[in-house]
């Protein structure tokens, strides 16, 4: 055969086999990997043709479900990345397969990795109003990035938002930083931070409720993590960071969590529904993800150990603070407030705290969201 | 639809390929035609409307304008005038109005509403080949076109209609009436269109991110460093999309027995703007150079007019490309730059080492795309400090990281500006034998990648399911 027969072979071949297998291989309505709903066959209308929704929803359709869609995105992160640029999708490759988010602002139209100090300057004078006005003893936790904490795994030059954030600060505010803690235990090689997940581990949740029972002045009772069994639910957990990055060869890791044998005794509801524990029962249906933890996301959770008069600390906090709950709850009855709520607002830390008898307030919002969201800088 | 896409490559192209080449000879335009009004139609299914009333106007003005040609000249212009009024009416109201209403409405007492119409994809590049048909008829460049479909077809031939070439029509009269295609020819065309597909989508896309990340950086942390790159990243990915594009419509063109025009011809290569503009977009230049420069007159009455002749062009080929102030300066910025390289440079260019006029010319070249790519005139002027280090540091680290990384593309995108990469298959075809399957090879390898990056596109992972 001739090669410019070959050439017009294997053109029509390649474009038939997946116009093909498009049509005939099944078609999925949601994506683990992504963890998305995708676009299945559009229906056709005249007025959605005339409007050019058809045409898009077709586009999208084609784009969603095309054939080994994983397998091809891989392949452009492996050609990315072989090319030098270290780093698909916003996700850096680190060493030993460490990945992290380089970037801020995650969904405008321009990724940056520029430090928006004003936005984390209006984050600081929130925390500021809210630490003047309490009314009980509060702490503030702001658990790191994880490029910032792992940073000797990259070759990137991360700027620190923790610093400047921690800079506009007042003094008084009860504020330990528990990153430097983390950085150190992650230079010692602890994983403290997951590979794959944009979370702290069991071992930096533990690190970050050391921190806070400092900070409240209760060191003494700190329970060492030698008193829990830790239990590995999953070894093959892939988190935020591989899903966005898109990289094939990175391994899963484990996702382990803090048991103990009077877990039972603890009463936990997620908006006013009794939960079994600390934990979910894993689903069939469903890969194990840091969302087993407290169920994942609900506005209110609540933890008692119901016949026992104990402390109320009222945490005000995002995902970071559910990995340290099963700690807390050793020490105060919890009620998280989910500040990332879509639904209620809980910026209003004095009142609320008041309306749930705090005797002690915890704030436990990662330094992600502060450059990112606008909730701290409504803080009062 | 755009040809880097999906759909257009899995879906659209293995039907219309399968539809035409099992189509009886007289129905292929009809097929083209009806395809081409489903890609159009695809994104703009109203506005395919006003592109098929643009092109059946002109389709029966041709008619008088054939008849009284020779007999009534007089007629045959007057037929010739209501033809391109109407195409530019339609052009002018959907791609200028809104432009003209505001800058008129600054005046006193004038205060015209703005429309905020949707600009029809690929307006100009049709509106200007309907322009040429007329034009041609009415010069006798090329005989009436009777067959409704075939016209059509050279109206909305998909493979050309959204950014050109501009095809002139007596380039494809012939091939509208009488084509066919050979299996070196569908090769041909396949190698083309998968080169310019990995151009667009592995070159160009990277680089426009790459550009977006750096004008995006530069106004938070302004250096100059941020600033080059913004104008080197810019400047090679309009070229890796525009010309990507051109190649894609030349090599479909040629899989359905068309042999479109050049539009481009290694123009980073220029060594002065007067050769840069025969390199680059060079469709459109001829189109000016022969449907306007000439008639006006040309090089042919003494300076004075040739200068107004160069305004006339360069004025409408910046207007040609957007309706703001920002294309209008474009415009403005090449009459100068080509008026002094005519009128006062002249032949003492030559003098110049040829290293200097290179790489003077891609930087005038490269600094005038800044009027393209920013949204207005202090920007420009703001990054054009930049460049020179005013008001701004160097670089920072982040800088120095981003454009270390990028250090491989721009390596690729500098390289394939150049004939080397054809230079190198066409060598390496001569000396080894097993090397003539690199061709086939480079277009599976191609088309798979980029298969690969589209897929990727999409890709948009949710991160915060359930949190």
């Amino acid at each position: 055969m001739r090669p410019e027969q070959t050439t017009v072979l294997l053109f029509c071949v390649l474009l038939l086999s997946f116009a093909v297998l498009f049509l005939l291989l099944p078609q999925s309505p949601f994506s683990n990997a992504e963890k998305r709903a995708l676009q299945t066959r559009p229906r056709f209308s005249l007025s959605t043709f005339f409007s050019g929704r058809f045409g898009s929803d077709v586009n999208r359709w084609y784009a969603d479900q095309f054939p080994f869609r994983g397998v091809l995105v891989g392949l452009k992160s492996t050609v990315e990345i072989a090319l030098g640029k270290g780093e698909s999708h916003g996700i850096l490759l680190g060493r030993a397969g460490q990945l992290a988010r380089a970037e801020y602002d995650v969904g405008l139209p321009v990724l940056t990795d520029r430090i928006d100090e004003a936005r984390l300057q209006r984050a600081a004078a929130g925390v500021n109003r809210a630490a003047r006005n309490a009314a009980v003893p509060t702490v503030f936790l702001f658990p790191g990035r994880t490029v910032e904490i792992a940073s000797s795994a990259f070759g990137y030059p991360v700027p620190r938002a923790e610093d400047v954030f921690r800079a506009a600060l007042d003094p008084t505010v009860n504020a330990p930083s528990v990153s430097s803690v983390l950085r150190k235990r992650y230079e010692n090689g602890d994983a403290v931070v997951y590979r794959t997940d944009h979370h702290w581990t069991v071992a930096g949740a533990y690190e970050g409720y050391c921190e806070v029972l400092r900070a409240f002045g209760m060191e003494e009772e700190i329970i060492p993590l030698s008193d829990y069994s830790l239990t590995v639910l999953t070894d093959s957990f892939r988190g935020t960071f591989a899903a966005s990055g898109g990289i094939p060869w990175v391994p899963g890791e484990s996702l382990t969590v803090p048991t103990r044998s009077d877990d039972d005794a603890f009463r936990v509801t997620a908006d006013g529904v009794l939960q079994s524990g600390f934990y979910t029962r894993p689903q069939k249906d469903r890969p194990i993800g840091y969302d087993l933890l407290l169920d994942g996301t609900h506005d209110v959770v609540t933890v008692e150990k119901p016949g026992e008069d104990r402390p109320r600390l009222v945490v005000f906090k995002d995902s970071f603070a559910n990995s340290m709950a099963p700690f807390l709850a050793r020490h105060f009855d919890l009620v998280l407030l989910n500040l990332s709520s879509t639904r209620k607002d809980f910026t209003d830390l004095t009142a609320l705290a008041g309306t749930f008898a705090a005797d002690r307030v915890l704030v436990v919002y990662s330094v992600a969201n502060l450059a990112t969201a606008g909730v701290a800088p409504r803080f009062r | 639809m755009v040809f880097s896409s999906l759909v257009f490559l899995y879906a659209f192209l293995p039907a219309v390929l399968i539809v035409y080449f099992l189509a009886p000879h007289r129905l292929k335009n009809g097929v083209l035609l009806v395809f081409s009004l489903l890609f159009y139609g695809w994104g703009e299914p109203k506005l395919v409307l006003l592109m098929v009333a643009s092109f059946s106007a002109a389709y029966g003005f041709g008619f008088p304008i054939a008849k009284y040609r020779l007999e009534k000249p007089t007629v045959a212009r007057r037929w010739l005038f209501l033809s391109l009024a109407v195409s530019l009416s339609a052009l002018f109201f959907f791609k200028y109005y809104d432009f003209a209403a505001g800058t008129l409405s600054r005046l006193p007492f004038w205060n015209l509403p703005l429309l905020g119409l949707r600009l029809p994809i690929g307006i100009s590049f049709y509106t200007f080949q309907i322009m040429s048909y007329s034009i041609d008829l009415y010069r006798g460049d090329a005989d009436l076109q009777r067959n409704y479909a075939a016209f059509g077809t050279y109206v909305a031939l998909f493979p050309q209609l959204i950014a050109g070439p501009i095809v002139r029509y007596r380039e494809v009269d012939g091939q509208l009436r009488e084509r066919r295609v050979t299996v070196p020819d569908f090769a041909a065309g396949v190698e083309r269109f998968c080169a310019g597909l990995a151009k667009k989508v592995l070159i160009g896309d990277p680089l426009a991110a790459a550009h977006l990340y750096f004008r995006d950086s530069i106004a938070r942390a302004p250096s100059a460093l941020g600033a080059w790159m913004v104008v080197v990243c810019y400047g090679l990915h309009l070229y890796f999309d525009f010309s990507g594009y051109s190649d894609m419509a030349i090599g479909l063109g040629r899989m359905f027995g068309f042999r479109f025009p050049e539009n481009f011809n290694y123009p980073y290569l220029a060594k002065s703007v007067t050769d840069f503009w025969r390199r680059w977009h060079i469709t459109l230049s001829s189109w000016f150079r022969e449907y306007v420069y000439i008639p006006l007159g040309g090089n042919r009455k003494g300076k004075p007019k040739q200068f107004r002749n160069l305004a006339v062009v360069w004025v409408l080929t910046g207007l040609w490309h957007g309706a703001n102030w920002n294309f209008l300066l474009w415009g403005v910025y090449y009459l100068i730059l080509l008026s002094i390289e005519h009128f006062l440079l002249k032949d003492r260019a030559e003098k110049i080492p040829p290293v200097l006029r290179h790489v003077g010319t891609l930087l005038l070249v490269f600094l005038g795309f800044l009027l393209f790519s920013e949204p207005d005139l202090p920007t420009v002027g703001r990054t054009l400090g930049y460049l020179a280090g005013i008001g701004c540091r160097f670089a920072d680290a982040l800088d120095g990281y981003h454009f270390l990384t990028l250090l491989p593309l721009l390596a690729i995108a500098a390289v394939g500006c150049t004939p080397l990469p054809k230079l190198l298959l066409k060598r390496a075809t001569g000396r080894f034998r097993a090397a003539k399957w690199l061709r086939p090879a480079l277009c599976v390898l191609s088309l798979v990648l980029v298969t690969a990056y589209l897929a990727d596109s999409s890709f948009s992972p949710f991160e915060y399911f359930n949190f």
